[in-house]
């Protein structure tokens, strides 16, 4: 009878010690391991193995991986409207655009490759415009990458 | 709509940049993903072109049921899945020495650390493929059982034997003993 009633609770104590688990459920469980040391030797396991998982670092991602994946892409999507290398590079100019680093008293004629993205475009970009900008001065910095 | 919303509708409505910017947001988390789940950076890497080519050609089919990111994933998984390795050694050790390893740490520190580490990864590579996806989504990427259902096309119920299976699996095979 026991038994059954704790293997209810083994697949629980698993989602619990692996990550976010709904507050009732969390509940639930606490209180049957309150009264329960087989289950609460099962969740001291689990626990440690997690631990030792989430030990690992995450991997790093090796220095200039982002601009080879570009470059695959546009490889790899060549052919359409322009292709994708125009659309990413103007993404990360309209970005500079937007951000003001790129001088207008230098440039009074913004560069052609921001006429691809349309100001509505822009105006979706809030939280991708920071990466964008970063991601669009690495280019320009390193010039075309072609 | 949110933002992702907003993207995939201009993509669809002929703006390429679009899709450019839905890169910029989500080549990290599908890098960190493919990586832990090929354990090495060159299938990594080719995979990580492969889903985002995956997507661009099969974009105006999204019938948005499901968020962009929870779709995109499952396509990494399915890439992953399909993926026949070319290197299927585990994690060299020189791709263990490319983890940081906390500063402070003396030499000897520093080794045993990365001893652990390679045999960490050494064990969830040696899950079968949708156990290591559900775990790495899971443990490395803090979805819930419900968003890994939808990545992995199952019911919840599926998500749990299988994360419940691989830290078995990894409970065994990392020293800690299994008694029950
Ligand atoms: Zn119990």
């Amino acid at each position: 009878m026991q038994e059954t009633h704790c293997q209810r609770y083994q697949d629980r104590i698993v989602e619990a010690v692996t990550g976010p688990v709904p507050a009732e459920v969390m509940e639930e469980l606490h209180a049957h391991l309150s009264g329960c040391p087989r289950c609460r030797a099962q969740w001291e396991a689990f626990s440690e193995v997690v631990a030792r998982l989430r030990e690992v670092p995450e991997p790093r991602v090796p220095p200039g991986f982002w601009e080879e994946l570009d470059r695959r892409l546009q490889g790899a999507t060549r052919g359409r409207r322009g292709g994708w290398q125009a659309a990413a590079r103007a993404a990360g100019l309209a970005a500079l655009v937007a951000f003001g680093v790129l001088s207008l008293a230098s440039s009074p004629h913004p560069p052609q490759d921001t006429q691809v993205v349309s100001p509505s475009v822009q105006a979706l970009l809030p939280q991708v415009a920071e990466l964008a900008r970063v991601w669009g001065a690495a280019m320009d910095a390193k010039g075309e990458p072609r | 709509m949110d933002e992702d919303e907003r993207l995939v509708r201009a993509f669809r409505g002929g703006e390429e940049s679009a899709f450019a910017a839905l890169v910029i947001k989500y080549r990290e988390p599908v890098y960190r993903f493919v990586r832990r789940m090929t354990g090495n950076h060159e299938d990594a890497s080719d995979l990580t072109q492969e889903v985002f080519v995956r997507a661009y050609r099969s974009l105006r089919q999204f019938q948005g049921r499901c968020r962009f990111k929870t779709w995109l994933l499952r396509i990494a998984t399915n890439a992953c899945l399909d993926h026949r390795a070319r290197r299927r050694e585990p994690l060299t050790l020189e791709a263990v020495e490319e983890l940081a390893a906390p500063p402070e740490h003396g030499p000897e520190v520093v080794a045993e650390l990365r001893e652990r580490w390679q045999e960490v990864w050494e064990a969830v590579q040696a899950l079968p493929g949708r156990q290591r996806a559900a775990v790495v989504l899971r443990l490395y990427g803090g979805y819930t059982y419900g968003e890994i259902a939808e990545i992995l096309d199952c019911s919840e119920g599926t998500v749990k034997a299988s994360v419940f299976a691989a830290l078995r699996k990894l409970r065994a095979r990392l020293g800690a003993p299994v008694k029950d």
